[in-house]
């Protein structure tokens, strides 16, 4: 069995067994090979080796994709979720814990200072004295004025952190309503009554 | 299979793996149906056909686990051959440090064509799978991967990890000793 000298069509023989040439290019080899003894007992050859195919088992397509890993994309919708999931759960363990840990605290210390309590502890505030007019820059020391004045702002705020059963149900209400309307930033607004704080000698400090 | 068939071939691969990337897991199953006999008949023609099942399933494994950098530059059937003869010398070497196997040069490399002898009832058949079966372990991935699975020498460079100008060479001197023993 000796080789064609034309290289291009041999190269094109295993294409041409296997029918993978496009029609035209198909015709063109098929023509030299009906004229090429050599080329003709290569391509039998060619299709005699092409046919010798290894037997195999079935194949366990189930197995296989089982043991495939996911999807890539899948993965990473799966992998956030899960991450966001743990993260919110010990966030809301830990706020549940630190709220509890308040109260108990609160609880024992008696509730913080309130303002317009009934258990007379506006004492506990007054290291701000608020002069009686908005106008007035004079020193107002007198316990009268800053008992009006501590009234005056006791009237205006009932956020109380001490005991709600202090309170009647009118009076929560209303912390519930100003908390729903509490931006939760500081307010920036001046006070119609700047407060002044007092010295130790009974002086104003600026 | 002609150029344009190939090309739609390839064009349906793209589009599964599109598919899979996008977290359609059926896709998956279509793609090891598509090319999951073949992998196994080149496992077969590697000398390794008790683990042919296993070096599938690996093959496939090891190809989804880096389908995301796959560029379909090549087909993805060059692709998987080309993961399955590295895992097949992975093997092998593995082999060979165990002491398992004693094969270490490329000549009598053990052949699946040599299985073939009992199955084989025609007498030019069982001659042709002698002879396959004779060649050298590179020239018989060659001859293989060109004659029977239909690869272009580009592509069967890529799975050798060799050039398209020594696929060529692999070629014509597998061809040659194929007549070589078929004369004899």
């Amino acid at each position: 069995m000796t080789d064609c000298p034309n290289a291009e069509v041999r190269d094109l023989l295993p294409d041409l067994a296997g029918n993978a040439l496009a029609p035209v290019e198909a015709a063109r080899v098929q023509a030299h090979v009906d004229g090429c003894a050599d080329c003709t007992q290569e391509l039998v050859l060619l299709r005699t080796a092409r046919a010798l195919r290894p037997q195999i088992g079935p194949i366990d397509v189930a197995r296989i994709v089982a043991q495939l890993p996911r999807p890539v994309a899948q993965a990473r919708r799966l992998a956030p979720a899960r991450v966001s999931r743990s993260v919110w759960r010990m966030a809301a363990a830990i706020g549940v814990i630190i709220a509890g840990g308040w109260s108990v605290v609160l609880v024992r210390s008696g509730g913080l200072p309130m303002m317009g309590n009934s258990r007379g502890d506006t004492a506990q505030l007054v290291d701000v004295v608020v002069p009686p007019t908005a106008t007035s820059t004079t020193v107002a020391s007198s316990p009268s004025t800053t008992s009006v004045a501590i009234t005056a702002r006791a009237s205006a705020v009932t956020v109380s952190f001490g005991d709600l059963g202090d309170y009647t149900d009118e009076e929560l209400q209303r912390v519930l309503d100003r908390l729903d309307k509490w931006d939760g930033a500081t307010s920036a607004e001046a006070m119609s009554t700047p407060p002044i704080l007092s010295s130790p000698r009974g002086g104003a400090l600026e | 299979m002609s150029e344009a068939e190939q090309e739609d071939d390839a064009a349906l691969d793209r589009a599964l793996i599109e598919r899979w990337r996008s977290g359609d897991e059926r896709a998956a199953t279509t793609l090891v149906e598509r090319h999951a006999a073949a992998l196994a008949r080149f496992a077969i023609r590697l000398g390794m056909r008790e683990e042919a099942d296993e070096l599938v399933q690996d093959t496939f494994i090891r190809a989804f686990g880096a389908l995301e950098s796959f560029r379909s530059e090549s087909s993805l059937r060059t692709w998987l051959f080309t993961i399955e003869r590295r895992l097949v010398i992975d093997r092998r070497r593995a082999s060979a440090r165990r002491g398992k196997d004693v094969e270490v040069g490329d000549e009598h490399a053990a052949s699946g064509y040599d299985a073939l002898d009992a199955l084989v009832a025609d007498e030019t058949s069982r001659r042709m799978a002698k002879a396959i079966g004779g060649l050298t372990r590179m020239q018989r991935e060659v001859f293989s991967l060109r004659v029977q699975e239909g690869r272009s020498y580009k592509e069967i460079a890529e799975v050798l990890d060799t050039s398209e100008g020594a696929a060529r060479v692999h070629y014509h001197n597998a061809m040659r000793a194929v007549k070589e023993f078929l004369d004899d």
